[in-house]
């Protein structure tokens, strides 16, 4: 991503004209997630602290395709409790793949995933340890 | 460093049967042909199963991203150019074009022809004007960036955005049926694209991509079913699909199934997924799948 560029952009854009353009978390989200990508999508996760642990509460769907790789870029605000982490589970229910180890706790904030099975994914989102916090996961198209 | 994860069986399937069962609760509510519904009753529904199906807004700039891949070169040809936007009076010619016009926006910025996509910006604006939703595009920063070659990538970001944006309010605002027509429009369009280039230029990648719509078309279908009985348009999009679905009925996909390899790289975790999916498809039905995708998407580009 031409990174200064995008800042100008940014800069010019209204605060909130209708929508989230001038959302500056996804913005920077958007710029962190590297140079050799197309922005696809993002989603913006805010949650509560879960009053007991669960699933992952934010939930979408994402169809990915064969061949095609794939970049997921996690920003928090700083006002967040805990880290936006992610798991991407298939149309079987398997689970693809997770921005997080549960054995050491590890954290990443950025996932490059290459798909060899087209189909429609869930994208899960939440906070480490069910905390609350406000997100951004930026799906991009490594090229 | 190799790190190995725990493999969580979860059995979060992908359940869209109370999708198609919505449908059967729509049919007793009577909607107007425009785009102001009685706020929706029956659509609401069926929210739940509408979120568990993908919107893939970005499908063109997968499309082109492997038409480049090929070498293949930029052809206006492709292009819905005889959308004349302001000859389209109702809501659902409006949203289903406001669509198919996203898809050649991503075809034309993905191979840089910025300068050209100012005139289709215009139309897309009088069209997304049209069902209101002209707010979520930032025109005069679109087109200030569609001047400059080196703003490529804002281009791009800005652009999806923009559709990305006008796909969550139309849900939230209680129209989904326009937001399903518009991401109906974009995979029209992609669709033609693919098939079209494919005549052309027989590749592989590009065949098993027409193959795999298979999958994306299913879930079109059930994106737009709760909206089949809305008036006649929307039940002829509907019986186009059908009939499209028809030519994919014996394309085969089959899975084979693996363990995702994982590696830590410079910070990032990589993912190799070992999973694989194979397209059967004859040379016939993929003709036959080429010609009512152009059927389709030339009935929807006339103006009437």
């Amino acid at each position: 991503m031409n990174k200064l560029a995008l800042i100008l952009l940014v800069i010019s854009l209204p605060l909130g004209a209708g929508g989230q353009s001038g959302d500056p978390l996804v913005s920077k989200c958007v710029m962190s997630a590297g140079s050799n990508v197309t922005y696809l999508k993002d989603f913006r996760v805010q949650l509560g602290k879960a009053s007991a642990q669960s699933d992952f509460r934010f939930k979408q769907v994402f169809a990915l395709s064969k061949n095609m790789k794939y970049r997921f870029t996690l920003c928090n605000a700083s006002e967040s409790g805990g880290e936006l982490i992610m798991k991407l589970i298939d149309d079987t229910g398997r689970t693809v793949l997770q921005s997080f180890d549960p054995k050491s706790g590890k954290t990443f904030s950025s996932v490059e995933f290459t798909c060899n099975k087209t189909g429609t994914y869930k994208i899960l989102f939440d906070f480490k340890d069910f905390q609350q916090g406000l997100g951004v996961g930026v799906v991009s198209l490594v090229k | 460093m190799r790190i190995t994860f725990v493999i969580l069986g979860l059995t979060l399937a992908v359940v869209f049967s109370g999708c198609r069962s919505s449908t059967g609760k729509n049919a007793g509510f009577v909607f107007p042909d425009e785009d102001s519904i009685p706020l929706a009753q029956a659509e609401q529904l069926s929210e739940e199963a509408l979120d568990d199906i993908s919107r893939n807004i970005s499908s063109p700039v997968e499309i082109a991203e492997i038409l480049q891949r090929m070498d293949v070169p930029f052809n206006a040809g492709y292009l819905a150019s005889e959308i004349d936007a302001s000859r389209q009076s109702t809501g659902f010619d409006k949203a289903l074009k406001l669509g198919i016009l996203g898809a050649d926006l991503g075809y034309l910025n993905m191979y840089e022809k910025t300068g050209t996509s100012i005139d289709l910006l215009s139309s897309i604006k009088k069209l997304a004007d049209g069902i209101n939703v002209g707010q979520f595009f930032d025109f005069e920063t679109l087109k200030r960036l569609s001047l400059n070659r080196s703003n490529l990538d804002s281009l791009l970001y800005l652009s999806l955005d923009s559709y990305n944006q006008i796909d969550r309010f139309l849900r939230e605002k209680g129209r989904g049926q326009l937001s399903a027509l518009m991401i109906t429009g974009v995979w029209i369009e992609g669709q033609y694209l693919a098939t079209q280039v494919l005549k052309q230029f027989p590749d592989t990648l590009l065949r098993n991509r027409v193959g795999e719509q298979k999958i994306i078309l299913n879930d079109l279908i059930m994106l737009i079913a709760p909206y089949c009985n809305l008036g006649n348009e929307y039940s002829s999009l509907c019986k186009d699909l059908q009939e499209l679905r028809e030519k994919y009925r014996e394309v085969r996909i089959t899975y084979t199934l693996g363990e995702p390899q994982m590696m830590e790289k410079d910070g990032a975790l990589i993912v190799v997924q070992t999973d694989q999916s194979k397209v059967e498809m004859t040379d016939e039905q993929l003709q036959a799948i080429t010609v009512t995708s152009e059927k389709v998407r030339n009935r929807y580009i006339s103006n009437k």
